[in-house]
C-alpha cells in the first residue's frame, strides 16, 4: 500500500501535464496522441471555457497549447484570461492557428504556429518549456 | 437727369440681374434690360401688370409673405426659389426684395433684385448625384472588401484545419511504418508520397492566401526577436527530412538575433531553398547567413538552370516563371513575387545573381530592426 501510493507521487512527479485545447475533435485526438507519445501528460478540451474552468479549479498544467479561433470561448479570450490570474498568468502557452495575422500582441505566447504545425519544431519547444 | 440718378439708371440697365420695382400691392413699375432677358418679357408688356405674373401657381403664397415683409419694412435677403418666363420654363433664382420708401419715409413699394441661380443649381444637383453615386460605389466596395476579408478567413480555416489532420496523421502513421520495419519499406514509401504532396497543398493554401491578402495590402508584420540562423537550420532540417537529391550544405553564422516576423521569413527561406531544389538539377545547394553592420544577409545559392537575363526583370512578377521552369514543374508561380514583398515589408532587400546553367543566387538582406 505504501509502495504503491510513492509510485503514484512519483509518476506525478515525472509526468509533465500540458493543456490541449482545440475544438476539431480529429485534430486535438492527434496532437494528444503524439504528445503522450513523446512522455507528456494531456489534458484536452474542446472550448476555452472548459479549460479555463479547470484551470481555475485543478492543478495548474505545466505548458498550454492552444487554437486561437475556437467556439463558445476563443484562444484569445482564453489567454487574456490566464494572463489576468497572477498563478495562470505564469503557465507559459503556445498558439496554434489557420489565421493569416491573428491579434497575439499581447497575450505572452511563447510562439505562434500556423497550421499545418510543424511538428519537430512543436515538439522542441514543448521540451524546452516542459524541461525534459 | 443728375449725374447719380444717371450713374444709378445706367447700373440697372447693364446689370445681368432682373431689377424691378413693384407697388405694395405687386404692381410692376420697373423692369430693366436684365429683367426681359431672363423673364422673356419686354417692358412695355409687363408695366402695371402684376408681379404674379412670373410667380409659378403653386407658389403665390410666397408674394403674400414678401409684400407682408416689405409692408413692415423688412427686407428679404437671397430668397431662393423658382420663377416663370415666359414661355413658361422654370428658373431658379435667388432674390433680395428691399422696401421703397418716398421722401417721407412712408413705403411705397419694392425694389426686387432676382439673381438666376439656375447654373449653380444645376452643379449642385450634378455634385450631389455625384456625391450619392460615389457613396453607394463605396457602400459597394465596402460589402466586396469585407467579403473577401470574410472569405480569407474562411477559406483560412476550412483548408488548413484539414490540412493539419492529415499531418497529424502522417506523423503518427509514419512513427508506425518506420518502427515496424528497419530497411525502408513500400508502407513508409507510400506515406513519404503523401507526405510530399501534402506539403505542396500546403503551400498552395499559403500562397493563394497569401496573394490575396498581399494585394489588399494586409501583409502585416508580427515582429518577434529570434536568431535567423536558428530559424534557417529549422527550415533546412525539414528539407532534409524529405530527402532531397542534392545536398543542403549550411553556413550559418551564428547569433543573428533581429526583430522579424518569424513565420513569414519561414516562409521567405522555405520559398527560396524550395526553389533552389527545384531548379538546382540535384546539385549541392548552399545556404549561408552573415552580419553586415545593422543587417543580415542571407544566400541561397544553387549550381542549377539559372535564369536567362532577359527574364530576371520577370522573377518577381506575380506568375513570371521564365520558361524554363515551366517546362520543369508546375506551380503558381507566385512564390517569388510574395517572397519579395515579405522582404520589403521588412524593410529588406531581395536580389539574384544568375547565368544560364550554371546556378542561382538569391539574396536576402533585411536590417536588425524595424
Amino acid at each position: 500500500m505504501h509502495n504503491s501510493k510513492r509510485a503514484v507521487v512519483l509518476r506525478k512527479v515525472m509526468i509533465m501535464t500540458i493543456m490541449l485545447v482545440e475544438d476539431d475533435d480529429e485534430a486535438r485526438g492527434l496532437f494528444a496522441e503524439i504528445l503522450e507519445r513523446e512522455g507528456f501528460g494531456v489534458i484536452a478540451f474542446s472550448n476555452g471555457r472548459d479549460a479555463l474552468e479547470h484551470l481555475w479549479n485543478e492543478e495548474a498544467p505545466s505548458l498550454v497549447i492552444l487554437d486561437l479561433m475556437m467556439p463558445v470561448m476563443d484562444g484569445i479570450e482564453l489567454r487574456s484570461a490566464m494572463l489576468q490570474d497572477r498563478r495562470l498568468a505564469k503557465i507559459p502557452a503556445i498558439a496554434v492557428t489557420a489565421f493569416d495575422q491573428p491579434a497575439t500582441a499581447k497575450l505572452s505566447l511563447a510562439r505562434v504556429f500556423r497550421k499545418p504545425v510543424d511538428i519537430s519544431a512543436l515538439l522542441g519547444l514543448v521540451r524546452q518549456h516542459c524541461g525534459t | 437727369m443728375s449725374s447719380p440718378d444717371f450713374l444709378l439708371s445706367a447700373i440697372v440697365k447693364s446689370s445681368h440681374d432682373a431689377i424691378i420695382s413693384k407697388t405694395l400691392d405687386g404692381i410692376i413699375t420697373s423692369w430693366n434690360p436684365g429683367a426681359e432677358e431672363m423673364f422673356a418679357y419686354p417692358e412695355h408688356e409687363v408695366l402695371g401688370t402684376s408681379i404674379r405674373l412670373i410667380i409659378p401657381h403653386d407658389r403665390q403664397a410666397e408674394e403674400d409673405y414678401i409684400l407682408s415683409q416689405v409692408r413692415q419694412g423688412e427686407k428679404v435677403d437671397h430668397f431662393e426659389t423658382v420663377r416663370l418666363s415666359r414661355d413658361g420654363r422654370r428658373i431658379d433664382v435667388s432674390l433680395t426684395i428691399s422696401p421703397i420708401r418716398n421722401a417721407e419715409g412712408l413705403i411705397i413699394g419694392a425694389s426686387k433684385i432676382a439673381r438666376d441661380i439656375s447654373e449653380r443649381k444645376k452643379f449642385e444637383s450634378e455634385r450631389e448625384q455625384r456625391l450619392a453615386a460615389e457613396r453607394i460605389a463605396h457602400s459597394r466596395l465596402d460589402d466586396a472588401l469585407k467579403a473577401r476579408d470574410q472569405f480569407i478567413a474562411v477559406a483560412a480555416h476550412e483548408l488548413r484545419n484539414p490540412l493539419q489532420v492529415i499531418q497529424l496523421t502522417l506523423s503518427l502513421l509514419s512513427r508506425h511504418t518506420y518502427r515496424d520495419s528497419e530497411k525502408r519499406s513500400r508502407p513508409a514509401e507510400l506515406v513519404d508520397k503523401i507526405r510530399i504532396q501534402h506539403r505542396r497543398l500546403s503551400s498552395l493554401v499559403d500562397r493563394l492566401l497569401d496573394v490575396t491578402l498581399a494585394q489588399s495590402g494586409k501583409l502585416g508584420l508580427r515582429r518577434e526577436t529570434f536568431d535567423l540562423s536558428v530559424l534557417i537550420a529549422e527550415v533546412v532540417e525539414r528539407f532534409r527530412a524529405e530527402k532531397p537529391a542534392g545536398s543542403l550544405d549550411l553556413d550559418l553564422e551564428p547569433g543573428i538575433r533581429g526583430a522579424w516576423d518569424r513565420l513569414r521569413l519561414e516562409q521567405v527561406m522555405t520559398n527560396l531553398i524550395s526553389n533552389a531544389i527545384k531548379y538546382g538539377l540535384q546539385q549541392p545547394v548552399l545556404i549561408s547567413t552573415s552580419l553586415r553592420e545593422d543587417r543580415a544577409v542571407v544566400k541561397v545559392r544553387d549550381e542549377g538552370i539559372g535564369i536567362a537575363s532577359e527574364c530576371l526583370p520577370l522573377m518577381f512578377e506575380m506568375f513570371g516563371r521564365s520558361s524554363a521552369e515551366l517546362s520543369v514543374q508546375k506551380g503558381l508561380g507566385i512564390g517569388l513575387w510574395i517572397t519579395k514583398r515579405i522582404v520589403e515589408e521588412h524593410r529588406g532587400t531581395l536580389l539574384v545573381q544568375s547565368e544560364p546553367g550554371k546556378g542561382s543566387t538569391f539574396i536576402v538582406e533585411l536590417p536588425l530592426h524595424a
